[in-house]
């Protein structure tokens, strides 16, 4: 198990390399971010010039990619280009609002999806099972920024119910967590509506359903056990998206996450700023899986690593 | 419980661990008290240091903290402010008359030394800043009130490019440092900072000191909301006072909900700028023939909505060098008059042409694009449309030499007409496109003249050249600012999409 | 009647399913011979003109105009076969090459398994919009770089799924003894790996249409999607999103294509599922199982 974990230790700082560098060249090839800031001021080429060296950005790009690379072994990825602040500090400011969205999104896809995935295995052509059917698959058909913007119109600027934007009171909460929330959790129960399904023709489930047990208890006591396996694994795997995926979501609710910080950032082509935000997200997506492997290992004896 | 729902909550509870971080402010509600304010922008400001960061949205809180030190309006005047006076001693030399008695908000006296210091502040910083006080070749405090400065060859504009020069204090910014002062800036505007939690809002109360007077705000908080919808919702639940940067469809939305529009014309001139190197738009009957193809009216009135001025040249009204209406040529819509012009050039069959443009940038950018795509088409120009976003436009206008046309736009953060010229005209300059000996020649000359009457002459003949003679543009319009505003502000905006908070009032 | 028609008859979702992926498919396919008029052609004057039923509608444009003055309906049409080529492609392409990845790093295993599971985190490990992003800033927004984008993200679902499908295929006995046979590597994995691996690569395929439409819609809300003359209904419903109070047809139409047709795909989708895989059938009709693989379910947001 520890031989495992240093292997995988080794192989994500692989991973790490491989992504800073494609990072790194893409914003390359992506522009000078000399020239946006000083687009239409009427500088001259001997402004720029002396603009870029000030910043360090007239060296060649190996040479600045392995400036990054010996300040990431000591844990500095510099200053953010427009803020003038520590990259890496900026990124972490994020973070809360961030694992605040995730998990309230996921805890709301859950929320959803167990009872909807369970009756609509268990029962499938019951009332609730039905509904539940249909928010999912609503959920899996709309674009995200449509469903967010309507949910704005109706519970802000309607019923009053949320605010329509911002961060920072549970309130502020709700909208955004539920526009995330819902596509995972039509997926999360697809998922397990076709997992019960395998898991309730197995044997032993049989064996119970034989023995006269009261038809919840199988389900609950046997089937579902087995069943939530996949869905931990997608869980784990959401995290990792929503940690900084979830641009569309925080733009139309002015939430401030790592997704938004990111994608300024590229627009500005602050460099230090995207490499800052995608090693951040990387390293905690790496954690995530790692957690997620470690449990399934300790979960099931079967699973050897 | 099975043990893979411990594994479950162990992830929920990592992701709970990471959400107890402190946060340095309560949540306000919006406008609630009387005497606060809360100000939604589309993206939020980066730093408060003004070296550092000069886009809109932090200039609009900047403007609050700091004074300038000379007060310029969009309409190219100056106002004494820090400065009580300025004179040319020579041609290369100025002295300016500090104003006595004004302090910082953190009670550092703000003197000649504190000016010189900011124009040093400004040209060592690595920002956007950088760029504009380099013509000061040297500083001098003769005594607390007295600043003189040196130019870089005689430069009439001096004042007008100082009313640009936020001063800063000097003791509290060598202290602190360019990055703290970013987050926690000292100035001596009639707004000081409160608190700021980035991304979230970013909060001003009044200075009760201020020189001027107090304000009759207590409070501002200012916060992002970059889709423009949400921030129509925001005003309508009363969680904003005033919006920016408003498309004109969402209009009715705001007047339904009973809250005022205001629409005020910017400087932002849009147009669409032509390679002049390449066939066939290195004729200019050419270049005449698409300024006739285009029915601007019909952009202005119909894409736009109305919020738009049709505009004929490129000098802002009543800037130097504006010339009268009837001195250039105004290419109205005539798409006769366009094809016998492209027929005379023997493209009469029509040709290619690429039209780049950004998405998202400048007001409904994207469907002028398309809407210019469709009138040149009528008279034979098949459009390549290319959009993309604006610092991929950039990038590209910039350091390509970019095929066909683009539509692009000029606004002044300096109110004098040189940096129009310089952006656009000049040979040394970041955009090549419309440029010429000819250019060069006038605007270095007008750059130079002391004498503000041959400078007006030397840049109206400019202009004039420019419309009538070169066309190195589609010549646009200027578009709109609309602002949504709850019925308890009292305010007037600028158009230089600035908003001045010492122009605010809550009713 | 063969089984499979009577079964389709007999299950309506499936078929709802069939009707609707029929009918875009039928409309993009005929767009430019049955659509009222050319999908670009702008008339300023009418812009915003309401869907012809309701008042001041009119009979030429029998859902309305957008905010240039063109036919929605002819838009919908021709929109449909950007939309579709687009998530078409996207799914072919990402499919064939992530289903060869997985092959390959299944069967040899060792250290190309070793570097191709790396690429394969790595990719996983970077937000994907904000990969998406970069790439379209920097290669432009266009129809093969669209399609190239969800490519880049696409292809790592069928890689992971169909690597552990092959992992567990090459200790099967007729693989081993057609090793031992002496049959070439490709010729194993053509015949007898990739067979077994395609049924759950076509049930993915069918989510991951819906999620490339969904995410195409996405990057048309960031200003990053196809860009015109070319239409899709991402970028229809993006740019209609601000008429939503003033001309409500102009973002609705689209938006219902997209969650119509997604609709019909999953249902399409989950008919497959309960076809091809035999897991989720009813116990009668079960033929022997397969071992499940957890880690199968993409996960993308945005």
């Amino acid at each position: 198990m520890t031989r495992y974990l240093l292997r995988r230790l080794g192989q994500s700082a692989l991973v790490l390399i491989l992504v800073t560098m494609a990072v790194f060249g893409l914003l390359q090839v992506a522009g000078d971010p000399v020239v946006i800031m000083l687009s239409g001021t009427g500088a001259s080429e001997e402004q720029l010039q002396s603009l870029r060296r000030e910043l360090g950005l007239d060296a060649p790009a190996p040479v600045r990619y392995l400036r990054f690379l010996g300040g990431l072994l000591r844990g500095d990825l510099g200053k953010s280009l427009r803020f003038n602040q520590d990259a890496m500090g900026l990124v972490l400011e994020r973070l809360p609002a961030t694992l605040l969205i995730t998990v309230a999104a996921l805890g709301f896809a859950l929320a959803g999806a167990i009872p909807v995935g369970i009756l609509s295995a268990v029962r499938p052509r019951g009332a609730i099972s039905y509904a539940g059917r249909v928010l999912a698959t609503i959920g899996q058909a709309t674009p995200v920024f449509w469903l967010g913007i309507m949910m704005v119109l109706l519970f802000s600027v309607q019923l009053r119910w949320f605010p329509a934007g911002g961060y920072g009171t549970p309130a502020h909460l709700v909208l955004p967590a539920v526009a995330l929330g819902l596509y995972p959790m039509a997926r999360i129960s697809r998922l397990l509506r076709s997992s019960l399904l395998e898991v309730l023709s197995q044997d032993y489930v049989r064996t119970a359903w034989a023995k006269g047990l009261h038809e919840r208890g199988v389900v609950l006591r046997h089937a579902l056990k087995n069943a939530a396996l996949p869905v931990v694994t997608v869980i784990g795997l959401s995290f990792g998206a929503l940690l900084g995926g979830a641009v569309v979501t925080e733009t139309i609710f002015a939430w401030p996450g790592v997704g938004l910080l990111s994608v300024q950032a590229i627009y500005n082509r602050d460099a230090n700023l995207v490499q800052a935000a995608v090693v951040l997200v990387a390293v905690a997506f790496t954690i995530v899986n790692l957690l997620v492997d470690v449990l399934y290992a300790w979960l099931d004896p079967r699973i050897r690593y | 419980m099975s043990r893979r729902w411990v594994v479950l909550a162990l992830l929920l509870l990592l992701g709970l661990s990471g959400t107890g971080a402190p946060q340095t402010l309560p949540a306000a509600s919006a406008g609630a008290a009387a005497g606060k304010l809360t100000i939604v922008q589309g993206p939020e400001p980066l730093s408060m240091d003004p070296t550092m960061d000069i886009n809109k949205t932090s200039y609009n809180i900047q403007l609050g903290l700091y004074d300038p030190l000379i007060f310029a309006t969009p309409d190219g005047r100056l106002r004494p402010w820090i400065a009580t006076s300025w004179t040319n001693v020579n041609p290369t030399t100025w002295r300016i008359k500090i104003r006595k008695g004004v302090t910082f908000h953190n009670g550092e006296p703000l003197n000649a030394e504190s000016v010189a210091f900011s124009i040093e502040q400004y040209n060592r910083s690595r920002g956007e800043g950088n760029k504009y006080f380099q013509f000061i070749k040297g500083t001098k405090a003769v005594d607390a009130e007295t600043l003189e400065i040196t130019t870089d060859g005689p430069i009439p504009a001096t004042p007008t490019m100082l009313g640009f020069l936020f001063v800063l204090p000097k003791n509290y910014y060598t202290q602190v440092g360019p990055e703290r002062f970013g987050v926690e800036p000292v100035g001596s505007g009639p707004v000081k900072m409160q608190g700021w939690q980035r991304g979230v809002r970013l909060v001003v109360v009044r200075n009760e000191k201020y020189w001027r007077g107090v304000l009759p705000i207590e409070e501002i908080t200012y916060r992002p909301a970059p889709e423009a919808s949400t921030r129509v919702a925001m005003l309508l639940t009363g969680e904003a006072d005033i919006i920016a940067n408003i498309p004109p469809e969402q209009i009715p939305r705001i007047e339904a909900g009973r809250m005022r529009v205001i629409r005020q014309p910017s400087l932002r001139k849009l147009f669409v700028e032509f390679n002049m190197k390449q066939r066939p738009l290195d004729d200019v009957r050419v270049r005449r023939a698409l300024n006739h193809a285009i029915d601007k009216e019909e952009l202005i009135n119909l894409v736009l909505g109305g919020n738009a001025i049709r505009e004929i040249g490129p000098v802002p009204d009543g800037w130097l060098g504006a010339n009268p209406k009837n001195q250039l040529t105004a290419y109205d819509y005539n798409p006769a008059r366009a094809r016998q012009l492209l027929a005379e050039a023997g493209v009469g069959g029509g040709f290619q042409m690429d039209l780049w443009h950004s998405i998202g940038r400048y007001l409904k950018d994207k469907e002028i694009a398309e809407a210019i795509a469709a009138q040149l088409g009528n008279v034979g120009v098949r459009v390549n449309l290319q959009g993309m976003d604006i610092g991929s436009l950039v990038q590209r206008i910039h350091t390509q030499n970019l095929s066909g046309a683009h539509l692009f736009s000029w606004a002044p953060l300096i109110f004098d007409t040189d940096n129009l010229w310089r952006a656009h005209f000049y040979s040394k300059g970041l955009n090549q496109y419309a440029v010429s000996a000819k250019t060069d020649e006038l605007l270095l000359a007008g750059a130079a003249a002391l004498d503000r009457r041959e400078r007006q002459r030397i840049y109206s003949e400019l202009e004039r050249h420019v419309v009538n003679d070169m066309v190195p543009w589609i010549f646009l319009y200027r578009q709109s600012l609309i602002y949504g505003v709850s019925n308890k502000v009292g305010w007037l905006p600028r158009a230089d999409e600035v908003i001045n908070v010492r122009n605010l009032i809550v009713k | 009647m063969p089984g499979w028609i009577r079964a389709f008859v007999t299950d309506t979702g499936g078929l709802v399913g069939l009707v609707i992926v029929a009918g875009v498919l039928l409309a993009a396919a005929l767009a430019p011979w049955i659509a009222p008029a050319d999908p670009n052609r702008q008339e300023l004057r009418a812009r915003l003109t309401p869907p012809s039923w309701s008042s001041g509608g009119q009979a030429r444009f029998v859902l309305g105009t957008d905010h240039l003055g063109r036919d929605l309906l002819s838009r919908l049409m021709h929109g449909a076969r950007t939309t579709l080529v687009v998530a078409v492609a996207a799914v072919a392409i990402a499919g064939v090459f992530g289903t060869a990845m997985g092959l390959v790093s299944g069967y040899y295993g060792g250290v190309i398994d070793d570097v191709l599971g790396r690429l394969m985190d790595a990719q996983l490990a970077i937000p994907y919009l904000l990969l998406a992003i970069a790439v379209v800033l920097v290669l432009g927004a266009s129809l093969p770089n669209t399609i190239a984008v969800l490519v880049i993200g696409g292809w790592v679902v069928y890689a992971r799924l169909v690597r552990a499908q092959a992992l567990s295929l090459r200790d099967r006995e007729y693989v081993q003894a057609a090793h031992a046979i002496g049959a070439a590597d490709a010729v194993i994995l053509r015949r007898h790996v990739l067979p077994n691996t395609l049924n759950p690569v076509i049930v993915i395929a069918t989510i991951e249409m819906a999620n490339m439409m969904l995410f195409e819609s996405s990057l048309s809300f960031l200003g990053l999607g196809v860009r015109p003359p070319a239409i899709s209904w991402g970028s229809m419903l993006s740019d209609g999103r601000e008429y939503l109070t003033a001309a409500w047809w102009v973002a609705t139409f689209p938006g219902l294509a997209i969650t119509i047709t997604i609709l019909g795909i999953n249902q399409l989708g989950d008919w497959l599922r309960d076809r091809l895989d035999p897991r989720t059938l009813p116990r009668s009709e079960r033929r022997g199982s397969r071992s499940p693989s957890p880690r199968i379910e993409a996960t993308k947001t945005s």
